[in-house]
């Protein structure tokens, strides 16, 4: 708990890129970026703390979901980008950085089109911060 | 006779074992984070399973403890699948469910249509089962607990007085990286479960 809201200070500029996202494109709610073990990195302010969690959790589920499938079915091993539609909202996540993953969720009516555009030029932009390094093995009793 | 037979419900969905030529049963295999339920499904899967294993990150430090398995590198993030045919009348399909808290969500999709389950335990940290024995009991869920032996630990009958299983359910050792031994836990799973509905019939002739 107490490392990711160390990080949080830290992270105020991945902030404002992600509440800028938020803004300039139209239908967007909620932006977060997650490590690939489901754990919420950043995300706008829109977001209630659980329902971050929460978003981060399953949204690590799909993505790894998505790679299962893409070994099976396509050409290359390589995470996709995910969407999910469900009554009143979507859900969109891409790749970020090496460990990381970036979510939109966004309003029923959304252009999806522009919002996966929008979304990948930020990870180009700046995915070389959406990055999360693996843990170091634990030594004995080790807390952060 | 009026035709109700076809959409008479219940008395037929929880007693599939003989009526079928080949039992494709579901099974779930559940614990706490880190007892070898992925380890389970990779030894004893026929096919390649399919698992969604993602490296644990820094982030993870002070939220996961795996100061007790500290080869653990990744983790659990949707489920995992594998398939054993166990003779030539009988398939499982198996689920293992992720350990941590925060994918517990998925566990009510895996118990969905399940028949049984096996609960892993490691004895160094069995307070993390009380949570999936719970929610067995609660599903109603026939279930087995598998000791996965990291280390020398209390014996059966201390464990089993620990979790206070009732006596019909059963307990058994097993090397979570050994097939044999894993085969060994889902045959007394199933084993369980033939009993189980054979009693049932008896116990609801005699009101
Ligand atoms: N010594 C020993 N190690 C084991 C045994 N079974 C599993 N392990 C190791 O313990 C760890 C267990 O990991 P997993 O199989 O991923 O556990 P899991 O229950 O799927 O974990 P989550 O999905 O993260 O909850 C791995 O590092 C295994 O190599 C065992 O019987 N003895
Ligand atoms: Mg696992």
């Amino acid at each position: 708990m107490s490392t990711i809201d160390a990080s949080r200070s830290t992270d105020r500029n991945l902030d404002w890129l992600l509440e800028n996202l938020r803004t300039k494109t139209p239908g967007i709610r909620h932006v977060l970026v997650l490590t690939r073990d489901g754990l919420k990195m950043c995300y706008t302010t829109g977001l209630e703390r659980d329902g971050a969690d929460q978003l981060a959790a399953l949204a690590a589920g799909i993505q790894s979901l998505s790679l299962s499938a893409s070994a099976e079915f396509g050409d290359s091993i390589g995470a996709g980008q995910a969407m999910v539609e469900f009554a009143g909202g979507l859900l969109l996540i891409v790749p970020a950085g090496a460990g990381a993953h970036l979510a939109v969720v966004a309003e029923e009516d959304g252009e999806v089109g522009l919002i996966a555009h929008n979304m990948n030029e930020l990870v180009e932009q700046i995915g070389v911060y959406l990055t999360a390094a693996p843990r170091q093995a634990e030594t004995s009793g080790e807390r952060p | 006779m009026p035709s109700t037979t076809s959409d008479q419900p219940a008395a037929g969905v929880r007693a599939p074992l003989r009526e079928t030529a080949v039992d494709a049963l579901k099974i779930v295999i559940v614990g706490g984070f880190g007892v070898g339920k992925t380890t389970m499904v990779g030894s004893v899967s026929e096919i390649q399973p399919l698992s969604t294993e993602e490296v644990m990150t820094q982030a993870s430090v002070g939220i996961d403890d795996a100061s007790r398995v500290r080869t653990k590198a990744t983790t659990t993030v949707a489920f995992d699948f594998g398939r054993i045919t166990l003779n030539s009348s009988m398939v499982l399909y198996l689920f293992g469910a992720p350990g941590q808290q925060r994918f517990w969500f998925v566990w009510d999709q895996l118990f969905a249509g399940s028949l049984g389950a096996v609960v892993m335990v490691d004895t160094r940290r069995l307070e993390e089962s009380f949570y999936s024995i719970d929610r067995l009991e609660h599903h109603r869920m026939p279930f087995v607990v598998a000791v996965n032996r990291f280390a020398d630990g209390p014996a059966l009958s201390s464990v089993r007085d620990a979790l206070a299983l009732s006596p019909e359910v059963p307990i058994v050792d097993c090397d979570a990286r050994e097939r044999s031994s894993c085969k060994t836990v889902l045959i007394t799973l199933v084993e369980h479960l033939a009993r189980m509905h054979d009693l049932s019939p008896v116990r609801e002739s005699t009101p």
